[in-house]
C-alpha cells in the first residue's frame, strides 16, 4: 500500500470534510437562534393598517396555539395581538414581546390590508414581511369594509380563525363571485406595472342570523364573510366593485376559475352553468387590447321553463341561454371598462397590455386614449 | 492514458490538471446556475425592467462565444504550448487573468454571501458566513482540479434534478407578455448599459488552465446547451411571474421553487433549490479560485501569491466593509466595465497567442504530449507497490532477478506470472 506521510494523510478529503462538518455544526449550533415550537407564535393571519392622523402601523397578527392537558387531549387556540409602530417591523417586534414569543409568519396565507395602507408604497410594505419575516409570496391580499384588527378577531360560524377560512374559501373557489387570488407577488407586479392597479377580494362581515348551537346554549357572536364584492385600486384611488360585475372580473383576472354562472332570461327562466375550463388571451395591436374570455360550461340546472322536454347541453334552448348569457358578460365587461376610464384605476391592464405593444413610447396615464374590446364566448359541454 | 477503473468506479489515472468532459460540463452547469440564476436576475431587472430576458439573452450569447474560445484554446494544447515556448506575452495575460479572478472571486463571494444571508440566515452574523464559505471553497481551490471536478461531477445530476424538478411543477399567475417590449429603454442606452454587468461574463476562462479529456459523449457542449437553456428559461418565468418586481426577489432560483404546485401538499419547497445554490455556489467560488491560482502559476510560477490574496481579500472586506452587498453593487458600477473587457478581450487573446504559437513552433507542437513523458532513468528501480499483494520477501526475490524496464515495471517472464 501507498504510504503517505502524516500532513498528506491529514489533508485527505474525507477528514477535510468530516472536520468542516464538525465545524458547521458547531458554528451553527452555538450561534444560530433556532426556537423552539413552543416559543414560536405561527401567524395564520397578518393585518397591516395605517393610521394617517399620526402616520403609524396598526399591525395585528392571529396566531394559532396549539394546547395539549394532561390528559392527552389537544386543541387550538387563536391569539390576536395588535401594535402600533412607525415600521412593519417595529410593530412586529412589539408584537413579539407582547406575546412573549418569537413571531413567525411562514405559515402566513392570508394579509388583511385597509385601504388606508393600500394607498402606500406596496413594495415597502410587502418587501420586509416576504424579505425578512419569511411571509410567503402565494399569502392572499384581502381587504374589507371593517378595519384589519377588526377582521381578524371575527369568528367564522364553521371555524374560529378567519385567516383559515378566508384561505380556504378562496382556494377553492377562485375566479366566480368575486373571488380573485391576488398574491402578495401579483400584488407587487402589478402595482409595479404600467397600470398600477389591481383588484382583491372586498369582504363584508355580517352577523349569522342563525348562531350556531353548542352543548348547552346557542354561540354568539359569530358571523358570515359576504364575498361577493372586489376592491379596485391603484396608489391614488380605490372603488368597490358590486356583485354584479365582480364576477366578471374575477374571471378575467384569476388564475383558475371555479364555481358557477347563473342566467335569468327575460321570460324568467333561470339557468346555473358549471365553469368546466376558461381560457383568458388579452393581446394588444397598438392602443387597440382585445380580451378573449372562453368558458367551457356545463349545464348544471334550470328552472321555470316552460314544456316538459328534459333538456340537456346540445338542447337549442340551453345553446341560446349560454349565447345570451355570453352577451350579458360581454357587457358587463364594457361596463367594467368605463368604471376603469370614470375612476382612472386601471383595473383591467389596458396600459400594461397597450404598453407591451406600443413600447416605451407609450406616454404615462394614457388609459383614455386605449380601446378596449371584449369578447365572451361561452361553449356548452357535457361533463364527464 | 487508458482509463482504469479503480474501486467506486472513480477514476484515479488521469495526469494533474487534467480533467474528463464530463466533469467539465458538471462544472460549466454548476457555474452557470449559481452566478447567473440566483440574484443576478433582479440585479438586471433593475436596470433593465421588460427587457431583462432579452439581455440575458445576449449575456449567453456573449458567454457562448467566451466559451466557446476558451474552448478552442484548451483543445489546441494551448497552455501547454504556451508555457514550454515560454511565452512571455502569456505570462502577461496571465498576470492579468489572475487579478481578475481574484477580484471576480472576492465579488462573487460577497454576492453569494449577501443573497444566502438574506434567503438563509436571517440575523446571523455575516462574518461568520464568510468564514463559513470560505473554508470549503478555500480547500477546494487549494487541492485543485481533480477534487472540484469529482465533487462537482457526484452533486451536479442531483442539483440538476432539484432545479429540473421544480421548474416542471412551476405553477403561479404568470403574464409572459411582460417580457415585452425588447427594448424599455433607448437601444444606446440598453446596450451601453450592458458591460456594467462583466461580473457574470467569463465564468470559463479557469478551464483554460486544465486539460479535458474526452468521453464518448459531447458533454460540454450538451452542458452549455441545457445551462443558458436553464437560465434563459428560468429568467423568462421570473419576469412572467414577477415583472418589474422581480428586482425585489434577492434569488429567482430559491424563489421558483417556492411556486411548486406540490408546495401546496407538502409545505414549502425553497429548501430545494436553496441547497442547489449553497453547493453549487462553493463549487463555483472554488472553481474560480482554483483558475486564479493557475493563472498565477502561469504568470509567476507560484500560486502563492494568488492562494493567499483571495482569502486576504475576504478578510479584508469582512474587517473593513459594512455590507458584503455594497460590494456586489460596486461590481455592477464602473468596476463592471473593467470586468467585462478583460473577461472578453483575455480569453480570446489567449486564444490568439496559442494560434501564433502554433504556426510558429509547428515541430513543438506535434511533439506537444512527449513533455509529459517522464526520461527514462539509466538505473531504474522497481516501484514501491511491486511488492503489493505478493508474498513478503518476494520483493527482494523479484529485483534480484528479474531486469526493471524503462518505465519502472519489473519484466517478470510469463510462467512466474
Amino acid at each position: 500500500m501507498k504510504k503517505l506521510n502524516v500532513t498528506s494523510y491529514a489533508l485527505r478529503t474525507k477528514w477535510i470534510v468530516v472536520l468542516l462538518s464538525l465545524l458547521f455544526l458547531l458554528v451553527f449550533g452555538r450561534t444560530v437562534n433556532s426556537p423552539a415550537l413552543t416559543k414560536t407564535a405561527i401567524v395564520v393571519g397578518i393585518g397591516v393598517d395605517f393610521s394617517e392622523q399620526d402616520r403609524q402601523f396598526v399591525v395585528t397578527t392571529q396566531s394559532v396555539q396549539t394546547l395539549s392537558n394532561v390528559n392527552g387531549s389537544g386543541g387550538q387556540r387563536f391569539d390576536t395581538c395588535t401594535c402600533k409602530g412607525n415600521t412593519i417591523a417595529a410593530t412586529l417586534d412589539d408584537i413579539s414581546q407582547k406575546m412573549g414569543l418569537i413571531v413567525s409568519l411562514a405559515h402566513c396565507e392570508v394579509l388583511f390590508m385597509s385601504q388606508s395602507a393600500l394607498k402606500l408604497d406596496h413594495m415597502q410594505i410587502i418587501y420586509p414581511l416576504t424579505g425578512m419575516y419569511a411571509l410567503r409570496e402565494q399569502a392572499i391580499i384581502v381587504t374589507g369594509s371593517l378595519s384589519p384588527r377588526e377582521m381578524l378577531a371575527t369568528r367564522i360560524g364553521t371555524t374560529a380563525s378567519a385567516p383559515y377560512f378566508l384561505q380556504t374559501a378562496i382556494v377553492n373557489n377562485e375566479g366566480t363571485d368575486g373571488l380573485i387570488k391576488t398574491t402578495a407577488k401579483d400584488l407587487l407586479a402589478r402595482s409595479m406595472s404600467r397600470s398600477k392597479a389591481t383588484a382583491i377580494p372586498y369582504i363584508v362581515p355580517k352577523p349569522l342570523e342563525d348562531q350556531p348551537q353548542g352543548e348547552e346554549e346557542e354561540l354568539k357572536g359569530n358571523y358570515e364573510f359576504d364575498m361577493s364584492k372586489v376592491l379596485v385600486f391603484d396608489h391614488d384611488s380605490a372603488k368597490v366593485v358590486d356583485e354584479e360585475l365582480s364576477e366578471i372580473l374575477s374571471i378575467y383576472l384569476s388564475e383558475t376559475t371555479y364555481g358557477s354562472l347563473n342566467y335569468t332570461a327575460e321570460n324568467g327562466s333561470s339557468f346555473e352553468f358549471r365553469i368546466l375550463d376558461k381560457s383568458v388571451k388579452t393581446s394588444a395591436k397598438k392602443r387597440t387590447v382585445t380580451a378573449k374570455i372562453e368558458l367551457k360550461v356545463d349545464l348544471l340546472d334550470y328552472q321555470f321553463v316552460e314544456g316538459n322536454d328534459v333538456l340537456s347541453g346540445a338542447s337549442g334552448l340551453i345553446k341560446r341561454a349560454a349565447e345570451e348569457l355570453a352577451d350579458k358578460l360581454t357587457k358587463r365587461m364594457q361596463k367594467l371598462h368605463a368604471l376603469s376610464l370614470e375612476t382612472g384605476i386601471d383595473f383591467l391592464g389596458l396600459q400594461e397590455k397597450a404598453y407591451q405593444s406600443v413600447g416605451r413610447t407609450l406616454e404615462e396615464d394614457c388609459l383614455d386614449t386605449i380601446e378596449f374590446v371584449p369578447q365572451v364566448k361561452i361553449t356548452v359541454k357535457e361533463a364527464a | 492514458m487508458k482509463n482504469v477503473k479503480i474501486q467506486h468506479g472513480i477514476y484515479k489515472n488521469l495526469p494533474s490538471g487534467t480533467i474528463y468532459n464530463s466533469q467539465a460540463g458538471a462544472i460549466i452547469f454548476a457555474i452557470g446556475i449559481a452566478f447567473k440564476l440566483t440574484a443576478a436576475p433582479g440585479v438586471v431587472n433593475q436596470t433593465y425592467r421588460s427587457s431583462t430576458l432579452w439581455a440575458f439573452m445576449i449575456f449567453a450569447a456573449v458567454e457562448i462565444a467566451i466559451t466557446a474560445g476558451v474552448f478552442a484554446f484548451v483543445r489546441m494544447r494551448g497552455d501547454d504550448l504556451l508555457r514550454c515556448t515560454a511565452s512571455k506575452p502569456y505570462r502577461v495575460v496571465c498576470a492579468v487573468a489572475a487579478v481578475w479572478l481574484i477580484l471576480k472571486g472576492t465579488f462573487y463571494f460577497c454576492y453569494c454571501v449577501s443573497y444566502l444571508a438574506r434567503e438563509l440566515f436571517g440575523g446571523v452574523e455575516p462574518s461568520l458566513l464568510y468564514l463559513l464559505f470560505l473554508f470549503p471553497a478555500v480547500y477546494l481551490g487549494v487541492k485543485g482540479s481533480r477534487t472540484i471536478a469529482r465533487t462537482t461531477e457526484i452533486l451536479v445530476p442531483v442539483l440538476f434534478v432539484l432545479i429540473a424538478f421544480n421548474l416542471v411543477f412551476f405553477d403561479t399567475n404568470n403574464d409572459f407578455g411582460r417580457n415585452l417590449p425588447i427594448f424599455s429603454m433607448e437601444p444606446t442606452d440598453f446596450f451601453a448599459q450592458l458591460p456594467r454587468f462583466g461580473l457574470w461574463i467569463g465564468d470559463a476562462l479557469p478551464f483554460a488552465f486544465l486539460r479535458v479529456k474526452n468521453k464518448r459523449l459531447p458533454y460540454i457542449s450538451g452542458s452549455i446547451v441545457i445551462t443558458a437553456g436553464i437560465v434563459l428559461v428560468t429568467v423568462m418565468l421570473g419576469v412572467a411571474a414577477y415583472g418589474n418586481s422581480l428586482r425585489t426577489v434577492s434569488d429567482l432560483l430559491i424563489h421558483i421553487a417556492g411556486f411548486n404546485q406540490l408546495s401546496m401538499e407538502i409545505g414549502r419547497m425553497e429548501w430545494t433549490n436553496l441547497f442547489a445554490a449553497v453547493a453549487m455556489s462553493i463549487l463555483s467560488l472554488a472553481f474560480v479560485y482554483f483558475g486564479a491560482t493557475a493563472a498565477c502559476d502561469r504568470a509567476i510560477d507560484s500560486r502563492m501569491p494568488a492562494v493567499a490574496m483571495f482569502p486576504l481579500a475576504v478578510a479584508l472586506i469582512v474587517a473593513i466593509v459594512p455590507s458584503s452587498q455594497s460590494v456586489a453593487e460596486f461590481s455592477t458600477r464602473e468596476m463592471g466595465y473593467a470586468l467585462s473587457a478583460v473577461g472578453i478581450v483575455v480569453p480570446f487573446f489567449m486564444t490568439a497567442l496559442a494560434m501564433r504559437a502554433k504556426r510558429k513552433f509547428k515541430g513543438i507542437y506535434s511533439h506537444l504530449d512527449d513533455e509529459f513523458v517522464p526520461a527514462p532513468l539509466p538505473y531504474p528501480s522497481p516501484p514501491a507497490s511491486v511488492a503489493d499483494n505478493i508474498m513478503q520477501g518476494y520483493k527482494a526475490f523479484a529485483e534480484e532477478n528479474f531486469p526493471a524496464q524503462d518505465n519502472g515495471a519489473l519484466d517478470v517472464p510469463e510462467e512466474e506470472k
